[in-house]
């Protein structure tokens, strides 16, 4: 490692706690910091952070109603004890408090070694989504134009909801649909598809990382240089960051 | 238990166009003030070791002015002190955690169990017991 000394899992924990809570705090009024939690003593290297309270953080919508969402992560330090890495995460909100079949939920799992994607998105019941559309009140520019729809006789419906997935450089690809298509819902496919899928997908994560590597050049040069390469950066210095696509949704 | 669909939820007139203003209504001051931040000029917002130390300089506009922002907050617990709490959790669910899990999977928990099956896994994971 280059340029600083190694941090302890503690520190890492609590600043990965913090910059979370950062987020949330600068969305949601008032909201709690998240815990890290980890063990003392011996030469552990598991962490845990979740959100506070522990039975998730309430958010109200219109009419009275309210979401909850949660937020728990768990990871280790990397086996040179230099970095967290998160190895499973759940973000999930619910309508009203966090009880029964959420709405929907984003969930990774590095560890697993199944047929189901390791990064995927879950959603609930269709009738809940399309109530929960119609809930939005008049907060957001998005909100004001579905509920003027729905005032002039629109029925809402879960389509209405438009889930992330990534952004420009990290969405699914055609491949991970393909896989989807066959491993969930039986599609037949061809003896080999695995392998197709597979060069396929390498492909575009491939081309992907070139191009989020022009994205923020200083990034990947300092990675780069923390893995022992040498990075020269250019005369003129490193070219500044792509803010729109390093933080466009 | 199944919870309720939302749509018994919803008010007769239920056309989700009430008057009700959301608690990020500062949203634009925040990603103003976000802006310029000291991570955030130099684009610096990744985890990597030595790039965070001005985590605990933050600062939020709320409706109460500009605050500082919380900072995270360190939990350490011992092995024992872990066990002792997952044994707590299941006594005061009064069921074991298979029966948790299970329960989980059919969507037939509250709050309180969603709750405490989170954070018995949590301390499974800590423990080095984590589950498929």
């Amino acid at each position: 490692m280059t340029g600083s000394a190694v941090r302890s899992l503690d520190e890492q924990a609590t600043d990965f706690a913090t910059q979370i809570t950062h987020t949330v705090a600068g969305v949601i009024d008032g909201a709690d910091p998240f815990v890290a939690t980890v063990l003392d003593g011996g030469r552990r290297r598991q962490f845990t952070v979740r959100q506070s309270p522990e039975t998730g953080i309430a958010l109200p919508m219109s009419e009275g109603a309210l979401v909850t969402l949660t937020a728990r992560f768990k990871g280790a330090l990397d086996k040179q004890g230099h970095y967290l890495r998160v190895e499973t995460s759940a973000i999930k909100v619910y309508f009203g408090e966090a009880g029964g079949q959420p709405l929907f939920r984003y969930e990774y799992d590095g560890l697993r070694r199944s047929s189901i994607p390791r990064a995927h998105l879950q959603v609930g019941d269709q009738q809940d989504l399309a109530a929960l559309a119609s809930l939005s009140g008049e907060a957001s520019r998005t909100a004001r134009h579905r509920a003027g729809r729905i005032e002039s006789g629109m029925l809402p419906r879960s389509d209405h909801l438009h889930f992330p997935v990534g952004g420009d450089r990290f969405r699914p690809s055609l491949e991970d649909v393909l896989e989807m298509l066959v491993e969930q819902l039986g599609v037949p496919a061809l003896p080999d598809w695995r392998n197709s899928v597979a060069a396929g997908r390498r492909a575009w994560r491939t081309t992907q990382l070139r191009a989020a590597v022009r994205d923020h050049p200083q990034a990947a040069a300092d990675a780069l240089a923390e893995a022992g390469y040498t990075v020269d950066p250019p005369p003129e210095g490193h070219p500044p960051p792509s803010e729109e696509r390093l933080t466009l949704l | 238990m199944r919870r309720r669909s939302m749509w018994t939820a919803l008010p007769a007139s239920k056309t989700g166009a009430a008057k009700v203003r959301h608690p990020s209504r500062n949203v634009p001051r925040l990603r103003a003030l976000w802006w310029q931040t000291p991570d955030r000029r130099t684009g610096a917002t990744d985890l990597l070791p030595g790039r965070v130390s001005d985590l605990g300089a933050r600062l939020l506009s709320t409706g109460e002015g500009i605050v500082m922002a919380p900072t995270g907050i360190l939990h350490k617990i011992t092995v024992e002190q872990a066990e002792a709490r997952r044994s707590e959790i299941l006594r005061e669910q009064g069921t074991t955690a298979e029966d948790l899990r299970s329960r989980a999977g059919r969507y037939e928990l509250d709050a309180a169990g969603v709750a405490a099956l989170a954070e018995l896994e949590d301390l499974d994971y800590l423990l080095g017991e984590t589950v498929e």
